[in-house]
């Protein structure tokens, strides 16, 4: 396995990427798919297909989150029915590519339910078969708050879903292996690219680990790994 | 316009640092830069922003710690109110905006926790500085506070803005990090109507 870079590295390659013309919401397409491909395959394994499976997704405002909207949307092609709760309003999304996917995902009224929180996470009527986790793909800093708390506090409490942690679990720092004051312990963490650094310090949080490629082109790491 | 905000608690006092970024064109601005500068480069990296202005709310060192490593790294000018004791780029008045790709942030001088206070508004938002927090305001008790401007900044100014303005303030003192101005307005004792007598004697006593 190539040995893992810092966050600043893969911010610096995908900054280079996205500027040779292979653009963020390329490469936010490629990780979802992956993501949605792995939890295909551990769902399978676990003898069990994705059609009709109800899997929710917890998504954050920033790009983790619209990786969690192309997951939603990929599981729907293998017939699952997923939701999307995004932690905040739809207006809140903070980037680009996020807010494009989102915007997919409200012309897909038949096969992806959208719950948008205001001021704290909304539970599901009942108990989905899987759980997203897309809420942070960053360190945090400070204490992580509504309506972030809840949505962990509650993928924590469900004992019986499959659980998936897209990039890094939400509270764990990828580049130190810090937690913050809460953080989510997944089945299966998909990270992307390459490995960061802080990530395999706490399999306990990550569960089986899997490290997708998602078409940045090596030129972009250029300089930039060594 | 549309602008994407980044609250990050920074150092030991309960500062915040904002990353205010117009979400078409990525170009941004800082607000209050402090201390945890490291994590300031880390979004400005993974959002690939071009900072256009640092701007401080006011002077106090909590606000200004990182000016300068900023302006070093990110190029951008430091913007301050005209008032403000320390050097700066850009001086700001009351009314002027602070343009970063389609957006803006209107200036609005509100003196009383310092001379050079001030709040910025757009998009539905408005920063705050030590000004106002989620239920409670700045103290007037500091070299050039002035518990009679804030009076002045707070029902003169402040109170006939929009009720929908989200509220991001200075420090993490209150209930919640943010909070929207009409919630303040209702249930902040700082902005319930009294005298501008009332208002003084209260912020004076004690």
């Amino acid at each position: 396995m190539d040995p893992p870079i810092t966050v600043s590295q893969m911010y610096d390659i995908e900054n280079r990427g996205h500027d040779m013309g292979f653009l963020k919401k390329f490469m936010m397409e490629n990780a979802g798919a992956a993501a949605a491909r792995r939890l295909v395959e551990a769902v399978r394994a676990g003898g069990h297909d994705m059609a009709g499976k109800r899997v929710l997704v917890a998504a954050g405002l920033g790009n983790n989150g619209g990786d969690g909207m192309v997951v939603a949307r990929h599981l729907a092609g293998y017939g699952a029915r997923p939701a999307v709760h995004l932690l905040g309003g739809p207006d809140m999304i903070k980037t680009e590519e996020s807010r494009w996917n989102w915007s997919l995902l409200e012309r897909m009224p038949g096969s992806v339910s959208l719950v948008a929180c205001g001021a704290g996470f909304v539970p599901p009527s009942s108990t989905p078969d899987v759980l997203v986790d897309a809420i942070f793909g960053t360190g945090i800093t400070g204490d992580i708050r509504e309506p972030y708390s809840s949505a962990i506090a509650y993928i924590n409490e469900q004992q019986g879903p499959f659980k998936m942690a897209v990039d890094v679990p939400s509270g764990l720092d990828p580049q130190t292996g810090e937690t913050a004051n809460m953080h989510t312990a997944c089945d299966m963490t998909v990270t992307f690219h390459r490995m960061k650094q802080g990530i395999p310090r706490r399999p306990d949080l990550t569960g089986a680990l899997h490290t997708e490629k998602i078409g940045i082109p090596p030129e972009a790491e250029a300089g930039i790994v060594s | 316009m549309t602008v994407a905000v980044e609250q990050v608690p920074v150092g030991r006092m309960q500062n915040f640092t904002y990353v205010v970024s117009d979400v078409g064109t990525r170009d941004a601005v800082i607000i209050d830069p402090s201390w945890d500068l490291a994590e300031l480069d880390l979004i400005i990296k993974r959002n690939s922003l071009n900072v256009r202005y640092i701007v401080n709310t006011h002077h106090h060192f909590d606000h200004t710690t990182g000016n300068e490593q900023m302006a070093q790294s990110t190029g951008a000018p430091v913007a301050q109110h005209e008032a403000s004791e320390l050097p700066h780029d850009v001086s700001l008045r009351h009314g002027d905006a602070v343009a970063f790709g389609d957006s803006a942030l209107e200036v609005l001088h509100t003196p009383g926790h310092s001379k050079d206070s001030i709040c910025l508004v757009g998009d539905g938002k408005i920063f705050t500085g030590d000004t106002l927090f989620v239920g409670a305001c700045g103290r007037v008790d500091l070299p050039g506070g002035s518990a009679r401007e804030l009076y002045h900044s707070i029902f003169g100014t402040l109170a006939n803005l929009e009720d929908s303005l989200v509220m991001y303030p200075g420090h993490d003192y209150g209930a919640s990090p943010t909070s929207t101005l009409g919630d303040q307005k209702q249930g902040n004792p700082v902005m319930r109507p009294v005298s501008e007598e009332q208002f003084v004697a209260r912020m004076t006593m004690g």
